[in-house]
């Protein structure tokens, strides 16, 4: 006898053999592969969750530092503008010297508020053409000028005068 | 391999219960068999078969329809029973090789011996269990050498001069059941 002859008998011998398990070996199998899943799937799902919720946070947090950002230069902007303004209403006088000294009209000095930058920007458009108005009055017919409400009320002796708003800017 | 079973193995890689509830019923036996050969226990056996199945629903997508089914599981089988086998290890290899009685012997004196299948299981028990784990893997499950080596973490010529051993080993044991059979019918008439 061969040694493959040998080793064919003896395989011979084992083929097809066949051992029936146990019953409850079948129900032990799927239930540890379906555990299994279910653990699978969980740890799916935490991950995802994770992922999800980091994103999130992640976007939140970034949207946060943008609204910080966008809130400080806004405030830059503000504080810029109202230097500005201030700067402006710091010079407006000498302009309203300039504009305010006509020959023809006599003029005094103007309260601050009056000078206000918002004031001035609500100026309209026909502002000139009043100034102008103004400024063809004859000096000879103004009289008193009341000078506490801001307004100049300009009185002849024997009538008012329409009270004039001079608004000015720049 | 037959339409309806690769349609079966293709279900099962999809994840169908209902095709890997047939494919168990279908080659469990097979399995346990193989399981049952390589352990010492029956509980043992029953441990490595469960842990096989799972194996095998875990990575049947690494099955390829062009290599044995039977083969595949087969190995996956053995694979976890020496995995088992390893963690319960109390006797190393080396050992095995002093401890061998075989002397070598003429096959052909061999022919006139007479066993059983029980006899046979009974004469493979008794190999050393390097030997016998090389012998049962080669011989009966079909593994290369290389694969053997593999799962034993032993050399390839080491498998294979055991398993030269082990049949040696086996035929002195066969050989002896047989003539004490043999007197004992000569007594009885």
């Amino acid at each position: 006898m061969s040694l493959e002859q040998f080793d064919q008998h003896i395989r011979g011998m084992y083929e097809g053999e066949s051992v029936v398990p146990p019953a409850g070996l079948e129900d032990a199998v799927f239930g540890h592969l379906n555990r299994m899943r279910w653990t699978q799937r969980a740890v799916v799902a935490v991950l995802m969750v994770s992922v999800v919720g980091a994103g999130y946070w992640g976007l939140a947090h970034s949207q946060i530092e943008e609204a910080v950002e966008k809130t400080s230069i806004m405030q830059e902007v503000v504080a810029a503008q109202e230097e500005s303004r201030v700067d402006e209403a710091v010079a407006e006088p000498e302009v309203l010297e300039q504009v305010a000294l006509p020959s023809t009209i006599s003029t005094h000095a103007v309260s601050p508020p009056f000078t206000q930058p918002h004031v001035a920007q609500e100026m309209p458009s026909n502002s000139t053409e009043q100034l102008e108005t103004i400024q063809t009055i004859p000096a000879s017919s103004l009289g008193t000028a009341d000078l506490d409400s801001g307004n100049i009320q300009v009185k002849t002796e024997d009538h008012w005068v329409i009270p004039v708003v001079v608004k000015l800017k720049h | 391999m037959e339409q309806k079973q690769i349609d079966l193995i293709e279900a099962c890689k999809r994840g169908e219960p209902s095709a890997q509830r047939q494919v168990y019923a279908q080659y469990s036996g097979i399995m346990f068999a193989v399981a049952i050969r390589y352990t010492n226990t029956r509980v043992d056996a029953e441990d490595v078969l469960q842990e096989s199945w799972v194996k095998v629903f875990r990575h049947f997508k690494s099955f390829s329809e062009h290599n044995s089914f039977e083969g595949w599981l087969r190995r996956i089988v053995v694979n976890t029973a020496i995995t088992h086998y390893r963690k319960n290890l109390k006797h190393a290899y080396h050992v095995d090789v002093d401890e061998v009685r075989a002397t070598p012997r003429d096959l052909d004196a061999f022919k006139e011996v007479e066993y059983t299948k029980e006899e046979l299981d009974r004469a493979i028990e008794q190999l050393p269990p390097g030997y016998g784990m090389v012998f049962k893997m080669y011989i009966i499950d079909g593994l290369k050498h290389k694969e053997i080596a593999e799962l034993l973490g032993i050399d390839i010529n080491t498998s294979k001069s055991q398993l030269s051993r082990a049949r040696r080993f086996l035929q002195e044991v066969l050989v002896g059941m047989s003539q004490r059979a043999k007197k004992k019918e000569s007594h009885e008439s």
